[in-house]
């Protein structure tokens, strides 16, 4: 059964699941039911920071014109344009085991894509979640909705996996930028 | 406060003590865009328990909330009392549609929505929509909705190309369809009126849809087979006697002939004469589905033309090639007006027929062909109305397509005992003047020509 977290919520993820070593982050949302207006393509990125919460490479920010970084033990498999259909919008896969050592955190944001020319915001996607599932046998074990407490932003950190004693740790994070991917881009000091 | 397009705003959590809110909306609009207020009242599940969940015109209040034509500042305005909203009452939305649904909100300016504290009159939210809407007739403004036990405010700002009914449908309500048969309508949503109720007296057929509701603004209207009656032209509001509410001018009876064959008889004015009678045709220049309307897009130029046969024997065509615009005060008492070669004038191409030479006319065939452009009759969405002073429009949408082939019989007109005209409907695709000529038993001569 998964764990659902509220936002700042943190809670282990290899500790609880020993042996757990590939995992597959999935994200998903719901846009537009409207007519009109433009079509939405949200974005996955995930920004691969050291202890100081910096992206210290541009290959260690894995997008959607980086998939993935350099020692291939974060992939994201694909930009889904319109966020049509059931299931995960986008996926990314982690070999926790094999992530290089100078990075601490993993922070999956969601970015809302020519935000401002399309006159978009989170405010018009609905059901916005990221879920973490076990690689290999398919199992959710943690899931987190985003809810109520978006509207105006372009762009949100999900949440971040991060390291601690030698396990690695969720933390549902959920704080908006109103800068988008560009916003996210200078915070991690790229 | 003033929020955007989808911010969500904390309504009573942050005015403590805030019950009774009175909701004003208002917009700015030419004469003719005539636009309805509605509120759904929704469960947990976004949709409506039953058809008394939808406050409008026809039903206008319920327990907590009441609709009311404004007096002030506002155009409508909806009273309610959140204590009593009962608890399956999860979410309002508030929506406005346009009564002509061939227009859209890009003819509607300055929408607004504000909520005000009932007690002191203190406007506490306020949300403009502005003016970036395409194609939509039909706009959920906001939405009221419980979170936590508190009231909070989504502005919404989008909508629909398919009107009423196709908000309706968002929210799980069923549309009551005319009853002269519904089939061979997919898409877009062929009634140009939201499907209006036949009056208790005319006779129709029996309905079998039971979970439906009534759009129309009044128990008034003609049917496709039987002859129209004059409608009435103004309706005033029936709302109680305090609320100053100005008269309505509505078009309340247009018919549309829906299937091949449909067939009405023009209505005679108490003069006894036909009057001036108008074909329209117009139409849309959508790309694709997503109902976008294509600015880049290459342009569909449809000519409307019409053969006409009468009573001596004359035959001939009207149309702009060849420049055989006819006349409306010599034979053959038909005359198309000036091309418009883009649809997106409002008025299209129109062709005039003098009524008061019926007796001399025996038929009209009026159809359509597309002068340039590909032959994309399902994305043209053409439709024609007929009109005349002091009766019905009678609507006959091209909603048959067949894309092969680049011009289509729209509509017969006969001459019926030299008193009126009858008007039937054809929708039926050809590739050139010659076969329609034969078709129809014309029996001209057609060479090629084009427009000066």
């Amino acid at each position: 059964m998964a764990i659902s977290l509220t936002k700042g919520q943190k809670v282990d993820l290899t500790k609880t699941n020993p042996g757990l070593t590939k995992i597959t982050v999935g994200l998903g949302w719901d846009t537009n039911k409207y007519d009109g207006g433009k079509d939405f393509d949200l974005d996955v990125s995930v920004f691969l920071a050291n202890a100081a919460g910096k992206v210290e490479n541009e290959s260690n920010l894995i997008y959607f014109n980086n998939r993935q970084n350099e020692n291939g033990s974060v992939v994201h498999t694909g930009d889904n344009r319109t966020g049509a259909g059931e299931g995960d919008d986008e996926q990314i896969n982690i070999d926790l085991a094999n992530v290089p050592a100078n990075v601490e955190k993993i922070a999956f944001t969601i970015t809302i894509y020519e935000a401002v020319e399309r006159s978009q915001n989170f405010g018009q996607v609905s059901r916005a979640y990221v879920r973490i599932l076990d690689e290999n046998s398919g199992n959710e074990l943690i899931r987190f909705d985003l809810g109520e407490d978006f509207s105006i932003e372009t762009g949100v950190v999900v949440g971040e996996l991060y390291r601690h004693s030698g396990e690695w740790k969720f933390s549902a994070i959920g704080s908006g930028y109103k800068d988008g991917l560009a916003g996210l881009v200078r915070d991690y000091g790229l | 406060m003033s929020a955007v397009k989808g911010q969500k705003l904390d309504l009573t959590k942050t005015n403590p003590g805030l019950t009774k809110l009175s909701v004003g909306i208002g917009w700015t609009s030419s004469q003719e865009v005539e636009l309805d207020t509605s509120a759904f009242l929704l469960g947990a599940n976004g949709m409506t328990a039953r058809d008394e969940d939808l406050i409008f015109y026809n039903n206008r209040s319920n327990g907590f909330i009441r609709y009311e034509d404004g007096s002030n500042t506002d155009r409508k305005t909806f009273d309610i009392d959140l204590q009593k909203a009962p608890a399956q009452v999860d979410k309002i939305a508030f929506s406005l549609t346009l009564y002509n649904e061939r227009q859209s909100f890009k003819q509607v300016n300055d929408a607004y929505i504000r909520f005000l504290n009932g007690t002191t009159g203190q406007e506490v939210i306020r949300y403009d929509l502005g003016n970036n809407f395409s194609v939509e007739n039909a706009v959920v403004i906001g939405e009221l909705y419980r979170y936590n036990g508190e009231w909070k405010f989504n502005a919404i700002g989008s909508g629909f190309s398919g009107g009423l009914n196709a908000l309706c449908g968002n929210f799980g309500i069923v549309v009551k369809d005319e009853p002269a048969g519904s089939s061979g309508s997919d898409k877009p949503t062929p009634a140009p009126t939201p499907a209006p109720v036949p009056p208790p007296a005319a006779p129709t057929p029996p309905r079998t849809s039971s979970s439906a509701i009534s759009l129309a603004q009044q128990s008034s209207r003609g049917s496709s087979d039987a002859s129209a009656s004059p409608p009435s032209s103004t309706f005033t509001s029936s709302s109680s006697s305090s609320s100053s509410s100005e008269p309505h001018k509505l078009n309340l009876t247009k018919i549309e002939l829906k299937k091949k064959g449909d067939r009405i008889n023009l209505t005679k004015s108490s003069g006894g004469s036909l009057g001036e009678i108008l074909v329209n045709l117009n139409w849309n220049q959508r790309t694709g589905k997503s109902g976008l309307f294509g600015r880049g897009g290459r342009s569909i130029d449809l000519d409307l033309a019409c053969l006409f046969e009468l009573k001596d024997g004359r035959k001939g065509v009207v149309q702009a090639l060849g420049n055989s615009f006819g006349s409306l005060t010599r034979a053959p008492y038909i005359m198309l007006d000036g091309d418009d070669r883009t649809g997106t004038v409002k008025t299209g191409e129109n062709i005039r027929i003098n009524g008061a030479k019926v007796s001399e006319i025996e038929r009209i065939l009026v159809f359509t062909f597309i002068y340039e452009g590909v032959a994309n009759w399902s994305e043209a969405d053409g439709v024609v109305t007929i009109s005349q002073s002091g009766g019905p429009d009678i609507i006959v949408h091209m909603n048959e397509y067949d894309n092969r082939k680049g011009m289509c019989a729209i509509a017969m007109i006969q001459n019926v005992n030299n008193e009126t005209f009858s008007i039937e409907r054809l929708v039926q695709f050809y590739n050139k003047h010659s076969e329609l000529d034969q078709d129809y038993g014309w029996g001209m001569r057609w060479v090629a020509g084009s427009k000066q």
